[in-house]
């Protein structure tokens, strides 16, 4: 049995937060997190992704595509241009209201080809999981993929393991945290949201059956359980 | 004593950097049309903004996060990046009026046409953005502005039926002559004044840059809940001595000399000479105050290093930015725009835009993760969700209110 605080969100409790160094010198956001599959099956967290080419496909749609052709257009010459730069997960002391790195900042970031993963190993990022559609056994939509739970390995260094995924329509709203947390006030915003979110479930990564990357849909089984703070 | 004595301080220059540009040109705007029948929404706004600065300022405490870092987190990058994109937009105008606010007291100095010192004065906001302690910056200006007061003296030397001032205030009795519909476009331009947005921007960046942490809540709701209202008093003073000069003679007011006058009748030359003081010092304090929120926000939206507390070359795109902002704003300045016709549509579209930062601070407020023991209370949670609805009303209003009105015309 596992502290329950050794779980966190990554969309909720570790994207978009500020990254500082050793001497508290800001070094850049978590634009977007690095995922590795293992010869073994299981999802890990390797490394932050940082810098344009990790934020702007996030923005998603028209602007998003745009911004992400004008990124490339600018520098048409570089050949990573598109490649954002990678933050080692090991490089990690803590996470907190930001994420604290054990490293100075001068001359930290480097770009995430510069350090190729495992062979057999497959990088992700948590944008590819996110807004996945999620169906059901019988291929019963369940909605999209909002969230990722991951789990603290109990080691020396930041080891953050894929434990399941926060399931729901993608209403408005899902980033503040009310679906996962009912005593979360002001009572009244409270319940607006959590009506807003009220198909929102949680589906431990042990019911993933399949990714079909190219239809952008996840299958799972058995059935969506309440969703509970992490 | 050093306790006390900081305090204090923090107190004095609260209520010092309360005032800015749009408070001075819009209440005595507002005093001279509709006298003190306003008095309530400045009272409402004032309560707002202790409201809104006391849960950032607890934010920026306990989780060392300022504004637009938890407008990012909690809203995603996509609507985050429109927020920060209207966001700036308004504390642009906002900076514009206050260089040109600046331009426009010396101009009743020297007699030298504002648009020759626009250029001088953007030298000197952007020398202080870069050189000065941010300590420095914010007491220096502070205290200064606290010349103000000299409204309060001005109020009490015009011997006005205060009777009458209370009554108008109390049953919200606005002048005959006036419509309800100009009552409700000046009342929701007042509370822009005095709801602007750049305010929490600067208020939560200050605090991580002064480095307060969990002991300093106290201290801070002390500047807060005395600074601002004692502030929010000199608001009411400007209304209500240019509601006393302005008022039976029927005329408006559209410059700054005219937001001066009513000490100069009142107190004379010196009085006169001190209210340009204070003219000065608010406005080159909240120049110096809504460039900087410019700055802050951007680099907090895109995790780059800010603010005073390390050097310009550590945090050089925070510096690149603040230097960008202030030639913008002086390049609008030298059009020759009216700096008081930016003032009027700034604080409206400060109501327009202060949802967006509201909002998520509100939320995050709430939020254990963030705050451990120190979410909000049940009286903080009343106070946020009734401000939540009246800053919707005035953002949804405020527009058509402009158009409907003609900008109260």
């Amino acid at each position: 049995m596992t502290d329950p605080g050794d779980r966190l969100d990554a969309v909720l409790h570790l994207l978009d937060r500020q990254v500082v160094d050793r001497d508290g010198r800001m070094v850049c956001k978590v634009d977007d997190v690095e995922l590795t599959v293992g010869l073994d099956g299981t999802w890990t967290v390797t490394g932050l992704l940082a810098g344009p080419p990790a934020l702007v496909p996030r923005l998603g749609g028209k602007v998003g595509h745009t911004l992400e052709q004008g990124w490339r257009r600018l520098g048409v010459q570089e050949g990573d241009r598109l490649v954002p730069w990678r933050i080692p997960l090991a490089l990690v002391a803590e996470l907190g209201s930001g994420v604290e790195l054990l490293a100075v900042r001068d001359g930290l970031l480097r770009r995430q080809t510069d350090t190729p993963p495992a062979p057999g190993e497959v990088r992700r990022r948590l944008n590819d999981l996110l807004h996945l559609a999620v169906r059901g056994p019988d291929g019963e939509p369940w909605g999209q993929v909002l969230d990722v739970r991951l789990r603290r390995l109990p080691s020396e260094h930041l080891q953050l393991l894929v434990e399941g995924l926060v399931v729901g329509r993608g209403r408005p709203g899902s980033y503040l945290g009310y679906d996962r947390s009912g005593d979360q006030g002001p009572w009244l915003l409270n319940r607006i949201v959590r009506r807003i979110h009220r198909h929102s479930g949680y589906l431990p990564w042990s019911d993933v059956v399949g990714i079909d990357w190219d239809g952008r849909t996840l299958s799972g089984t058995g059935a969506l359980r309440p969703l509970e703070h992490p | 004593m050093k306790k006390l004595f900081s305090v204090a301080l923090g107190i004095l220059t609260a209520i010092g950097g309360f005032v800015d540009i749009g408070d001075l040109v819009t209440n005595a705007q507002v005093g001279a049309r509709l006298g003190w029948s306003l008095g309530l929404v400045v009272i409402v706004g004032v309560l707002g903004i202790c409201v809104f600065a006391e849960m950032s300022g607890r934010v920026a405490a306990v989780s060392r996060r300022a504004t637009f870092d938890l407008v990012r987190e909690r809203l995603g990058p996509r609507v985050g990046l429109a927020n920060l994109v209207a966001s700036m937009a308004v504390t642009l105008l906002t900076f514009v009026a206050e260089i040109g606010g600046v331009a426009l007291a010396l101009q009743l100095v020297s007699s030298v046409s504002y648009v020759l010192l626009v250029p001088f004065v953007a030298v000197v906001v952007w020398l202080i953005l870069w050189k000065a302690r941010f300590s420095i910056m914010e007491n220096v200006l502070g205290l200064v502005g606290l010349s103000l007061v000299v409204y309060i003296v001005a109020l009490v030397q015009l011997h006005p039926d205060w009777g009458h001032l209370t009554m108008q205030l109390a049953t919200v009795d606005k002048p005959a002559d006036e419509s309800w519909s100009v009552w409700a476009y000046y009342a929701v331009a007042l509370f822009g004044a005095a709801l602007t947005p750049y305010e929490v921007f600067f208020f939560s960046s200050g605090g991580v840059e002064e480095k307060w942490s969990v002991e300093d809540i106290t201290t801070m709701r002390l500047n807060v809940f005395l600074g601002f209202p004692l502030g929010g008093l000199l608001s009411l003073a400007i209304a209500g001595s240019t509601a006393v000069v302005f008022g039976p003679l029927d005329a408006s007011v559209d410059t700054l000399g005219q937001v001066g006058l009513p000490v100069a009748v009142a107190l004379g030359k010196i009085g006169l000479a001190i209210a340009i003081l204070g003219f000065v010092a608010a406005t080159l304090g909240a120049a110096c105050e809504t460039g900087l929120s410019t700055g802050y926000s951007i680099a907090q939206y895109f995790g780059w290093q800010w603010g005073k507390y390390v050097r310009p070359r550590e945090a050089a795109r925070f510096h690149t930015v603040l230097l960008l902002v202030t030639v913008l704003a002086l390049a609008v300045l030298a059009t020759g725009v009216d700096p008081i016709l930016v003032t009027e549509v700034s604080v409206v579209f400060s109501a327009v835009a202060l949802p967006l930062t509201y909002f998520p601070i509100l939320v995050v407020a709430n939020d254990p993760d963030y705050m451990g023991t120190h979410v909000n209370g049940r009286l903080a949670n009343g106070l946020g969700m009734v401000y939540l609805a009246i800053i919707g009303v005035a953002a949804v209003a405020a527009i058509p209110l402009m158009i409907w009105t003609r900008m109260g015309a």
